[in-house]
């Protein structure tokens, strides 16, 4: 029992090292399919690495201790996330808590991220926290009915419970419709066209990443790429079944399938989204809360199906 | 077991029992009230501020004492000159603490503690009024008679007190006389709280007169207990008197619109007790009254849970749209109070389904999120005061930029602020998963209630990002470069009450075994749950640890702040020029986008509370009328039409 605890641990800890690598190397992979959407050659899949390096050598001025203290705190709240969940390999500390601490410490890092923005007290800053904090609350209403299916189909919040995926045979029809549109949510949570509203440039100067310069908004755009990671991961893992229990030490071939179909299904998720997001232009922020406010309303009445036992 | 020798051995040798210690609270109470009056002035209002202090540190070790062994403690009060009477004996208030009272009282006694500290220095603010004598007066009793509705175990006894805990926060919320809106708030306060207050003195005298004919809780519980058997109708309309008169007072939608304008004109350290403690006397009753006096019915938790759903959306959705600090918070109390009515509801109707383990969850739920609201509402009022004590004003569109100056003031802003908006690992976040997990999972309507709390959980979080950064961040239209720190006793009530919110959070096993003595009384005790120091597990349902995730924080943000290297900081510009107040967003458009998307919300509570504000009074103007009665204020009608009743009850039951 300690044996398999300890694999765990470090199986965990390998997570988050490795997320911290995967984020940034997605993000490379987004900026290259996009270009070559656009027919254009693009930069290599490593440029992430390179322009965080870049901004790791700068000096970064900052506008207030506040600033820094949200912003480290933001980063660890993502971290202590990914501890929960499996990524690359399916493990994960189970006992930090289950789907509501998971989302909420997501939620609080988004809004550490907005109020570290807004507390330099530029417009463009505040414009970029007003946004981002009106998205996060148009689409927490979905995420709250969404979060609802799923707990009545399981029966509970509790990872173990939660994660272990979908019985065929017992599926529910709200349960397909929850994972449907629980997509559509987390494509709106992780702020990209036409939802990239917070960090808008050419609107409002990069809005919440306007005032962050040199190291801190290096950190501020891992933030961004491991929220990303955090919530594609979260889907991945409520469609495929993860060995996240670990009575036995599994074998190397079985990490290694484990892996591969998360990996695969990460970059069939990132190249669906990047094409779903060189179609559109950004939309204004009542469009895209109304837009949100629909997708509630659909989970809404989904929820209600899921209780008389669709 | 060792804090429980720890306050045994306080009591032995000092060689006091706690019922003495709940006299001696009530006469330095008292006394405070005469001095106050005697010295007049500064030196009465502190005298009174400083007795009320050392009356909340008696209570605390009271409570504490109750909680800790399981064991009520009984006394009386006798009223000297008055001789014995029957069959009502007015003569002496016989009080009983048991675990739930005991647990109120603690909570209470916690607001007192750090409102009346942070009063000593906050009534400098006051300096001059030759009536300070008289809000020191009005501030002791106000308290005692919180302490008292608490503390007796008579309902008659606990009618007389409530009605004094609304005559003297009254005076209080219009202290500020030559302030119109203070004094009109009062007002509306005074007569809408009475109309609530006479419709449960009805309940209570037809319950005492034609059916009890003995006004102790044990009559009354036992009298409601056969009644519910026998007869239902009775049954349904006396508890309904009741708990209309009881969510009158906790402010639940459509009777809510009172509160955001009586609390935010009281003195910053009285917004925190009626909004910290006040309005949680209510929930104390209610839980009494459906959870011990009467067998949890099915009907009565759902009535209570829709209304604290609608409560909590309402309070929180209007609150987005303040831009007046104090009113802000005011709004945010109604919604906070809202997430308790739900979880209260949810437990009564989980219990009459059957549902133990479940119902014990949303009892404790709504215990924890009481107590934590009376420690983050109140901090937040106090942080509001100290910024109108320093900068003499609540307008969130022209503050901004205090915390350089007011540092302290600013970290225990952001603490509360995270509290309220349900941050892991916060104080407010535990309440709200217990929330969560005791609703949403339940298969029943409760889950979409939950739901919604959920949303509007994060509804509450968007307001405080907007009060936070307003107060502390961004660039102020008016000038604060003379703005410094607050005095010592300020600082410490609020670190006081911050610490409070965070150990709550953190230590959520300690905090629910304090609550497991008043579940198990009330006969919902927590099972199937397991609680350590930092955890609680709900096994196969749900699962946190927030002293994990403090400890995460703890150790690693420091470690990313070591490697981040800043260079000393700079001041934000805009288009080559240091920012400008006028290029910052008003308070009120902070979130404009989102209340036009979402307008439908808010055209329910206005139809809700127009129901009950304008509707009824005019049609009850008119039928007064009748009776050659008329009043200038709808409002006035309200009380009023409920008195005539209680007259026409009164004279029903004398005649025979």
């Amino acid at each position: 029992m300690g044996d398999t605890m300890n694999v765990g641990m470090v199986f965990t800890a390998l997570n988050i090292v490795l997320a911290y690598l995967l984020a940034p190397l997605l993000n490379g992979l987004e900026r290259k399919i996009r270009a070559r959407i656009q027919n254009r050659l693009g930069p290599s899949i490593l440029q992430t690495f390179y322009d965080l390096a870049k901004l790791w050598q700068k000096p970064s001025l900052y506008t207030g201790r506040a600033q820094l203290l949200l912003l480290s705190a933001a980063l660890v709240q993502l971290s202590i996330a990914l501890s929960m969940i499996p990524t690359v390999f399916g493990t994960s500390i189970s006992f930090v808590g289950d789907l509501i601490v998971l989302l909420y410490l997501i939620t609080s890092s988004t809004v550490f991220l907005a109020l570290a923005a807004a507390s330099a007290g530029s417009v463009y800053t505040q414009l970029g926290c007003s946004r981002e904090i009106s998205v996060v609350m148009a689409n927490e209403l979905a995420l709250a009915f969404i979060v609802t299916i799923i707990a009545i189909d399981r029966g509970g919040f509790a990872l173990s419970k939660v994660l272990p995926s979908i019985d065929i045979s017992a599926l529910r029809p709200s349960i397909l419709i929850a994972i449907a549109l629980l997509l559509l949510v987390v494509y709106m949570e992780s702020s990209r066209l036409p939802f990239e509203l917070a960090e808008a440039e050419p609107e409002i100067v990069s809005g919440i990443m306007a005032e962050f310069s040199g190291r801190e908004l290096a950190l501020a755009c891992l933030c961004l790429y491991l929220k990303r990671l955090l919530l594609m991961t979260l889907l991945i893992d409520l469609i495929i079944p993860r060995p996240l229990s670990l009575a036995t030490i599994p074998s190397v071939a079985s990490i290694c399938i484990d892996a591969t179909v998360y990996l695969g299904l990460l970059t069939l998720l990132t190249i669906l989204f990047v094409v779903i997001e060189s179609i559109f232009g950004r939309f204004t922020l009542e469009k895209a809360l109304r837009f949100s406010k629909r997708i509630a309303l659909v989970a809404f009445v989904t929820a209600a199906l899921s209780m008389v036992g669709w | 077991m060792n804090y429980i020798h720890i306050l045994d051995t306080f009591f032995t040798s000092l060689n006091l029992d706690p019922g003495t210690l709940i006299l001696y609270s009530t006469y330095i109470l008292l006394l405070g009230a005469v001095l106050s009056i005697l010295f007049k002035g500064m030196v009465g209002a502190r005298i009174s501020l400083g007795l009320s202090l050392v009356s909340s540190f008696f209570m605390i070790l009271v409570s504490l004492y109750v909680l800790l062994h399981g064991v009520p403690i009984e006394t009386a009060i006798h009223i000297p000159f008055v001789g014995s009477t029957q069959p009502i004996d007015v003569s002496r208030i016989s009080i009983s603490i048991d675990s739930l009272s005991a647990f109120f009282v603690l909570l209470l006694s916690i607001v007192v503690f750090a409102s009346s500290l942070y009063g000593l220095n906050y009534v400098e603010r006051f300096a001059g009024r030759e009536h300070l004598g008289w809000y020191g007066f009005n501030y002791s009793l106000f308290v005692l008679s919180m302490y008292m509705t608490l503390a007796v175990n008579d309902l008659l006894w606990f009618v007389v007190f409530w009605e004094l805990m609304t005559l003297f926060s009254q005076f209080l919320v219009s202290y500020e006389k030559e302030k119109k809106v203070a004094v009109s708030a009062g007002f509306k306060y005074f007569c809408i709280t009475k109309f609530g207050a006479e419709l449960m003195f009805l309940s209570a005298l037809i319950i005492v007169a034609l059916l009890a004919q003995s006004t102790s809780f044990e009559a009354v519980e036992h009298t409601l207990r056969e009644l519910q058997l026998s007869s239902s109708t009775m049954y349904f309309v006396l508890l309904s008197l009741f708990i209309i008169g009881l969510l009158v007072k906790c402010a639940a939608v459509p009777f809510h619109s009172w509160l955001p304008e009586a609390h935010p004109e009281a003195p910053a350290n009285v917004s925190a007790l009626l909004s910290g403690a006040m309005i949680k006397i209510p929930i104390y009753m209610m839980a009494r009254l459906l959870i011990q006096f009467t067998m949890p019915n099915a009907v009565w938790g759902l009535v209570v849970s829709t209304i604290g759903c609608i409560t909590l959306a309402v309070g929180t959705l209007y609150a987005l749209v303040q831009k007046d600090s104090k009113r802000l918070l005011a709004y945010h109390s109604v919604g906070q109070i809202g997430y308790i009515l739900l979880a209260l509801g949810a437990s009564i109707y989980l219990y009459s389904l059957g549902a133990n383990v479940f119902a014990s969850i949303a009892l404790a739920a709504a215990l924890y999120h009481a107590l934590n609201h009376a420690c983050f509402k109140s901090l937040l009022f106090l942080v509001a005061g100290s910024v109108e004590y320093r900068v003499g004003t609540r307008d969130l569109d022209v503050l901004g930029g205090l915390g350089k100056y007011m540092r302290i003031t600013a970290i225990c802003c952001a603490v509360a602020s995270f509290s309220i908006a349900g941050i892991p690992p916060f104080n407010g976040f535990v309440s709200k998963w217990m929330i969560y997990v005791s609703t949403i999972p339940t298969s029943t309507i409760l889950s979409l209630y939950g739901a919604i709390a959920m949303f509007i959980s994060a509804v509450t979080t968007a307001s405080f990002v907007k009060f936070y950064t307003k107060i502390f961040a961004g660039t102020p239209r008016i000038r604060i470069d003379y703005v410094k720190g607050i005095p010592i006793a300020m600082k410490i009530s609020q670190i006081v009450l911050a610490s409070a919110c965070i150990l709550l959070g953190i230590l959520p096993g300690a905090a629910l075994s304090i609550m497991q003595s008043v579940a198990t009384d009330l006969g919902m005790a927590i099972q199937s749950v397991s609680y350590g120091i930092g955890y609680v597990v709900v096994p196969d349902v749900a699962s946190m640890n927030t002293l994990m995730i403090a400890v995460a924080l703890s150790v690693f943000t420091p470690l990313v702040l070591a490697i981040l290297r800043p260079v000393p900081s700079v001041e934000p510009w805009f288009s080559g020029n240091p920012a400008a107040p006028r290029f910052s967003i008003r308070a009120r458009d902070f979130y404009q986008v989102f209340e036009e998307v979402f307008s439908e919300t808010y055209s329910v509570g206005r139809a809700l509370s127009m129901v009950f504000y304008v509707r009824l009074p005019q049609s009850l103007k008119g039928s007064l009328r009748v009776l050659a009665l008329s009043f200038e204020d709808p409002i006035t009608s309200l009380p009023i039409a409920v008195l005539i009743a209680l007259i026409v009850v009164l004279s029903l039951w004398v005649i025979p």
